[in-house]
């Protein structure tokens, strides 16, 4: 199951935070920015879908 | 026939009349000119019309355009009417939707565009129009239910996944909306078709609705500008009691902006338009990549700082361990060592120095309260009190031993001379009886024994007469 776009952009959101925290370490910082840029590519790719799905009710139902 | 007797043909028409069998054929202009007088009847002219103002439109030019419907066992009667600039002026009130009025006028055929309207040249309003007094009744009762209060407004997602539309699958609406959408965000579209006017409309819509809110994140519920008329339905409490208890936000889009419909005051957000009911349903995909570029951003300076900030530490602790600095530190720390063990020697005889002049303090004060000093200090001077005491203690023994003396002396001739021992020399003595001294003959009785008192003793003898000197 793939996450939901407002998933992604809610980790994503997270990470920076973690990373503007003056007490995060180094190493930390640098997995951080590998799963932050992993997650904004994600989400480019999310936001590259152009179609829209249109489906349609029958009206009895 | 009679019609036709009374219209003005033109030469052709008559030519051929008669000449041939079977159904008529006429012009346009003939049938225009027709019509114009069959409306032109006495019975259509100058008359009173009651209804209710639809369709208003005041036009530029200041003339007014509306529609009178009415209403009647759910059937509609609508008469298109014409109030010209110079009669508008003299009305005195501004008319509107759902004004239920009466006007006064003609009807009158305009032949270039093959209407008719209903030219008005005095119209009074009669009492709130019967649908606005509906709707009214409804939006009371309604607001009485809490359906409009601000605080039961929801915020509908900002990335929702699965969007209902309830609207015709005909319109321009859904068109509009699919392509808003796809212009700014992924997301499906599930449709709901309705009808959106007409008798039972109202129930569709509702219908509609609920089908699709439980598939959706979010749902629009729209439909394109319209009459008064045309948009009632929306009007309708089943429409509005399905949008309050829709259990997803519900976006409102009903009509152009200055149409406001009891749905959209229920609604959890009333947008002007379709197309501005999908802008607010789904993020732009443009500002989306801004703001994920300035994440992109912050996460890069983050973490070029920090790396900056790990090397000036690095930097810091090679400078602080190189060997003239860590010598110069060892110097600063042997200086203050020292100075530390100079106060220490200093404060110690100090208190050395304190504590026996506090020793020497109370020796003095403990010899000054010795008793054997005080004793030998005191001694001689008691002494010679003493001896000062004794003689002239002494001394005045002696002289009172002479004044003693000399008294006695004195004493003892007075006494000699003034004593029996001289009266018993001279031959008295003194007769006693049973210790009582013997005065008088009186007292003696003869057999009585009586002690004789002399110089050198006493014998005792016994009275053998009594003598008086005088008989008494």
């Amino acid at each position: 199951m793939t996450k939901k776009y407002e998933e992604l952009i809610g980790e994503l959101k997270d990470i920076v935070r973690k990373m503007e925290d003056s007490n995060t370490s180094l190493d930390e910082m640098i997995t951080l920015y590998e799963q932050g840029m992993v997650m904004v590519r994600q989400c480019e790719d999310r936001l590259a879908e152009a179609e829209v799905k249109i489906t349609e009710l029958g009206r009895e139902s | 026939m009679k019609i036709i007797d009374q219209v003005i043909m033109d030469q052709a028409t008559l030519d051929n009349w008669n000449k041939k069998e079977g159904p008529v054929t006429l012009r346009v202009s003939e049938v225009s000119r027709m019509i114009t007088r069959l409306l032109e009847d006495k019975a259509l002219q100058n008359i009173w019309i009651t209804g209710e103002i639809t369709n208003f439109k005041r036009h530029s030019s200041g003339h007014l355009y509306f529609s009178l419907s009415e209403q009647v066992a759910g059937k509609e009667s609508v008469v298109s009417c014409t109030i010209w600039k110079s009669a508008a002026r003299y009305l005195d009130f501004t008319p509107d939707d759902g004004m239920e009025v009466r006007a006064y006028g003609s009807i009158s055929h305009y032949e270039p565009g093959g209407r008719y309207s209903f030219q008005i040249t005095q119209m009074r309003p009669s009492g709130a129009g019967e649908r606005a007094l509906l709707i009214e009744g409804w939006r009371r009762e309604m607001a009485a239910k809490g359906w409009f209060s601000p605080e039961r407004k929801r915020t509908p997602p900002k990335y929702p996944i699965r969007i209902g539309v309830v609207t015709s699958s005909t319109g321009a609406v859904i068109h509009d909306i699919r392509n808003v959408i796809s212009k700014r965000f992924h997301a499906e579209i599930i449709l709901s078709p309705t009808t959106v006017q007409g008798i039972s409309a109202h129930e569709e819509i509702a219908r509609a609705i609920i089908r699709v809110q439980d598939k959706v994140d979010v749902l629009i519920v729209g439909r394109g500008g319209g009459s008064y008329e045309d948009l009632f339905a929306f009007n309708h409490p089943c429409v509005v009691e399905a949008i309050v208890t829709c259990p997803v936000p519900v976006i409102a889009a009903i009509g152009h902006e200055v149409d406001i419909t009891l749905a959209d005051l229920a609604a959890d957000v009333s947008a002007s338009t379709p197309s501005h009911a999908a802008e607010q349903c789904v993020p732009d995909r443009e500002s989306e990549l801004d703001a994920l570029m300035h994440m992109k951003k912050r996460m890069f300076l983050q973490l070029m700082n920090r790396l900056e900030s790990a090397e000036e530490d690095l930097n810091g602790i090679r400078d602080r361990l190189s060997s003239p600095r860590l010598l110069r530190e060892v110097r600063i720390r042997q200086e203050a060592l020292a100075d530390l063990t100079d106060r220490m020697v200093r404060g110690a005889q100090g208190v050395k120095d304190r504590a026996h002049s506090r020793l020497a303090e109370y020796r003095g004060r403990l010899e000054g309260r010795n008793p054997l000093v005080f004793l030998k200090r005191e001694l001689p001077e008691r002494k010679a009190f003493l001896a000062e005491l004794k003689g002239r203690l002494s001394c005045a023994a002696l002289v009172r031993l002479q004044a003693e003396r000399a008294e006695l002396t004195s004493l003892s001739t007075i006494l000699k001379a003034r004593g029996p021992e001289a009266i018993f020399q001279a031959g008295y003595c003194m007769v006693s009886s049973a210790g009582n001294v013997i005065r008088s003959c009186a007292d003696l009785t003869p057999g009585e024994t009586v002690t004789i008192r002399l110089i050198d003793g006493a014998a005792d003898a016994a009275i053998t007469q009594v003598y008086h000197d005088k008989k008494v």
